[in-house]
């Protein structure tokens, strides 16, 4: 960690960049575990036919799907 | 608020019918079983807002198949306030057959008598007033697909919805009427719902009806000895069907009126099927289609016309660099993107303005920016080769995948598709596999994701886990950049074939390898019976321009989130680990083999020397080994991760890129760059398209695969397949295509493997008759 905060140079557009990298992994990270823990497919709608997929709704809390 | 269930015969109409009511764009496919499960929607232009629910297609309501079970049960167990049956008009003898079971539900019923577009265009009439009183049940002229009747039908189902109904059945005249009447009263005194239809499928012999009134099984066996009937003994399930036929015949077929006073007619689609489903050119045709769709979307010599002509090049008209081949003059580029050489295909004309006018140009601007800002040159990296290349490398291939995509959505929806399982069943049924199972196979093209899903129509579980696992080798459109990008370095840089005749090869490759291994497990290790398949063909029609549209629509949103979600965070990581040694010291772009993430590759790289990406190509093969495991997230990250290494390579020193100029956002170009890079050889990159086509598929399938298959086992078994058959069909093309005698060696390890297995299957056969 030191070998990079020393040989990197900080200005606020690469502060702004950091964070931005950081959120944008973070999230995707964070929203693929989440669509997991809620039975969601991780397909990420690619067939384009995720809107009435049946995957995502046999995978949902019967409370939801009711 | 209300609840509504269409219910009907496969394609008879009901998703579209759907689609309509509630707005949505569920998938129409036009063959049976494209929907596994029930969907439900809302239709809002009624009183009160009214759930729709969308059954699977069935024939009957007997629980023989997956989509049966699903749809009686919903009707039985959900108790919906209507029950739309949709009958296809131009069919209606067998459709009715359904509807006569519907009517012995004590629910309110109302018929669409859909597709009457097509009624009328045959000039064929039918009496809709005649058939309801005769049904009993309200009676609506609709067409789906032109949207026609549909108010008509939902304002009639409410009002029949508000009403008790009682059910009743056609079976009153038959020989077990009575019998029917006894076991109903039964029921009725045990205080069962609707007791005249778990009635009479006692008497069929239903087995879930049988499991669940043992206690009146009784009366039907005691019937069953004193009765015997000419023609079907005491096999009361087809004295049922018979005796439904019967009356439908008898009383219904006055209803309809033919123009053609001839029985059986040929349609359009019967003469189109003549040669379609040709049992000697069918195959072929389809072979044919495939090729032109191909051509169509990726020739930049379409109809081979500048092979034919001669025609020139750019270059010798001199509008082109001859040393660079990029356009001299920006009335040059803008003819480039048309013609060079020979005339572009309509698909690469779209791509060529999407990258070179738009992408390339957007983003080679924002690059420009970056690169005159302040900001420091770790940043600048991490903007421009990062996230800028390796996002627009995705991006660029987004119009082929969409004209494939809106090629493939019209097969599929014109009905052409549903010929081809019928043709491939022909021929493959001998060897264990039926044409049901192909189906799920061919939707592989899109997404492995429903196409997995939509196994469950198959009944035989070995027959389903064998179609699981070779869905992934039927290339989906997120491999198309793979294939895309490669096939068009290899003919730039290499001089080696035409990209529209390389990308058609792997396709064919992935069916050929999926047709394989599905041969070999079903001789092995996942033998079974071939169950019967039986279909309706759809006849063919034009698909609807406004649902092709959607579709597209939708898959334009959903590839553009996942670029700018899954793949934007993949190529930050990459870029990231690219840029750090293990003391997280940050490195230059030329010190990109002291990095992290090079030197782990760099240690599974000799793994894939039999392959030709291992360790012969040098010191920065190892790119090839991280596309790999990119992929395994989305398969779309195997370019990205090119792009975005290649603008590291690129400042390497001693490496030669020629006369290459890496372009914003150019996917080919990235290829292009690893090739130079580490001297790969074109059997090698044949090898990596197919190790990348039949290895573990995206994680998001990988998912679907282990939710499907149900059993750890299996899932794991499926795992270990999809490694050890790439690793085969890599290691069998690099060979073979860098010493062609090596073909030798491997046909003589294939009949040694053909001949144990049929000795083993002998053996085995031997042993369990001798049992």
């Amino acid at each position: 960690m030191i070998n990079l905060i020393s040989a990197a140079s900080f200005g606020i557009g690469e502060i702004v960049l950091i964070i931005a990298c950081a959120v944008i992994v973070l999230s995707a990270i964070i929203t693929a575990i989440v669509r997991k823990v809620r039975g969601k497919s991780m397909c990420g709608g690619d067939c384009g036919c995720c809107k009435d997929c049946s995957h995502c709704k046999s995978n949902l809390p019967n409370n939801e799907n009711k | 608020m209300k609840h509504f269930a269409l219910a009907g015969n496969p394609n008879c109409g009901k998703t579209t019918l759907f689609n309509g009511l509630t707005g949505s764009t569920a998938h129409v496919g036009n063959w049976p079983g494209v929907t596994v499960d029930k969907r439900d929607g809302v239709y809002k232009k009624c009183a009160e807002p009214i759930s729709i629910v969308d059954l699977p297609g069935i024939y009957s309501l007997s629980p023989y198949t997956p989509e049966e079970v699903i749809a009686r049960n919903y009707i039985l167990d959900e108790k919906p306030d209507c029950v739309i049956n949709i009958v296809d008009a131009t069919n209606l003898e067998r459709n009715l057959y359904l509807t006569t079971q519907i009517l012995e539900m004590d629910v309110p019923v109302i018929i669409a008598l859909n597709m009457m577009d097509a009624v009328e265009k045959n000039g064929d009439k039918i009496d809709a007033n005649e058939l309801e009183k005769r049904l009993g049940v309200p009676v609506v002229k609709i067409s789906a697909l032109r949207n026609k009747g549909l108010s008509e039908l939902m304002d009639k189902a409410y009002n029949e919805s508000k009403k008790q109904r009682q059910g009743y059945t056609v079976l009153e005249e038959s020989d077990i009427a009575h019998l029917i009447v006894d076991v109903k009263t039964a029921l009725s005194g045990e205080n069962v719902a609707n007791p005249l239809f778990h009635a009479i499928k006692l008497v069929e012999g239903d087995e879930i009806e049988v499991s669940m009134h043992k206690e009146v099984l009784g009366v039907v066996e005691a019937f069953k000895k004193t009765y015997d009937n000419d023609i079907f003994g005491n096999d009361f399930e087809a004295l049922v069907a018979d005796g439904r036929y019967k009356y439908i015949s008898k009383h219904f077929a006055a209803v309809f009126q033919r123009k053609s006073k001839e029985k059986f007619t040929l349609t359009k689609s019967d003469k189109a099927d003549k040669v379609l489903t040709h049992k000697i050119w069918g195959i072929p045709i389809f072979l044919l289609i495939l090729f032109a769709i191909f051509h169509v979307t990726f020739s930049e010599d379409f109809l081979f016309l500048g092979s034919i002509f001669n025609l020139p090049s750019l270059a010798d008209l001199g509008l082109a660099d001859p040393i660079t081949e990029e356009p001299l003059t920006y009335g040059a580029k803008w003819l480039s993107v048309v013609y060079n050489g020979g005339v572009m295909s309509p698909g690469v004309i779209i791509n060529n303005i999407w990258n070179e006018m738009m992408v390339g140009e957007l983003f080679g601007w924002i690059q420009g920016l970056v690169e005159e800002s302040n900001m420091s040159p770790w940043a600048i990296g991490l903007l421009n080769d990062g996230i800028i290349e390796g996002v627009g490398s995705v991006l660029s291939f987004l119009p082929p995948i969409l004209v494939l995509f809106l090629f493939f959505s019209i097969l599929e929806d014109s009905g052409y598709m549903a010929r081809i399982a019928f043709i491939l069943d022909r021929i493959f049924r001998r060897f264990g596999l039926s044409g049901r199972a192909f189906m799920p196979m061919i939707m592989g093209f899109g997404c492995s994701v429903p196409a997995m899903i939509n196994t469950r129509t198959l009944a035989d579980e070995n027959e389903r886990t064998a179609t699981v696992r070779v869905i992934p080798f039927f290339s989906c459109g997120a491999k198309l950049p793979i294939l895309t990008a490669i096939a068009g370095a290899m003919v730039v840089a290499l001089g080696v074939g035409n990209a529209d005749l390389i990308t058609f090869a792997m396709y064919v490759l992935g069916i050929a390898v999926a047709i394989l291994s599905v041969l070999l497990m079903r001789s092995t290790t996942l033998k079974g019976e071939t169950p019967p398949f039986i279909m309706e063909l759809p006849s063919y029609h034009a698909p609807q321009f406004k649902n092709l549209m959607l579709h597209l629509w939708d898959k334009t949103k959903h590839f553009i989130k996942k670029a700018f979600t899954i793949i934007l965070a993949s190529t930050i990581v990459i870029w990231l680990l690219t840029h750090f040694s293990f003391s997280w010291k940050l490195l230059g772009d030329e010190q990109v083999n002291d990095s992290i993430l090079a030197n782990i590759a760099m240690l599974l790289q000799p793994l894939f020397t039999p392959l030709g990406f291992g360790s012969q190509t040098g010191e920065y093969g190892w790119v090839f080994i991280v596309a790999v495991v990119a992929g395994l997230i989305a398969k779309e990250n195997v370019i990205g991760t090119f792009a975005t290494l290649a603008a590291c390579l690129s400042a390497v020193a001693g490496l030669d890129f020629g006369n290459l100029v890496l372009e914003a956002a150019d996917g080919v170009d990235a290829v292009r760059a690893m090739i130079m890079a580490t001297g790969i050889s074109a059997p090698a990159l044949i090898s990596f398209i197919a190790f990348n086509m039949t290895t573990i598929p995206c994680f998001a399938a990988v998912g679907t695969a282990k939710s499907e298959l149900q059993n750890k086992k299996r899932f794991n078994w499926t795992l270990l397949f999809w490694i050890a058959s790439s690793y085969i069909v890599g290691t069998v093309i690099y060979t073979v295509g860098s010493w062609w005698w090596t073909c030798f060696i491997w046909m003589a390890v294939i009949a040694a493997v053909v001949f144990a297995i049929v000795f083993y299957n002998k053996r085995r056969s031997k042993r369990s008759s001798n049992l």
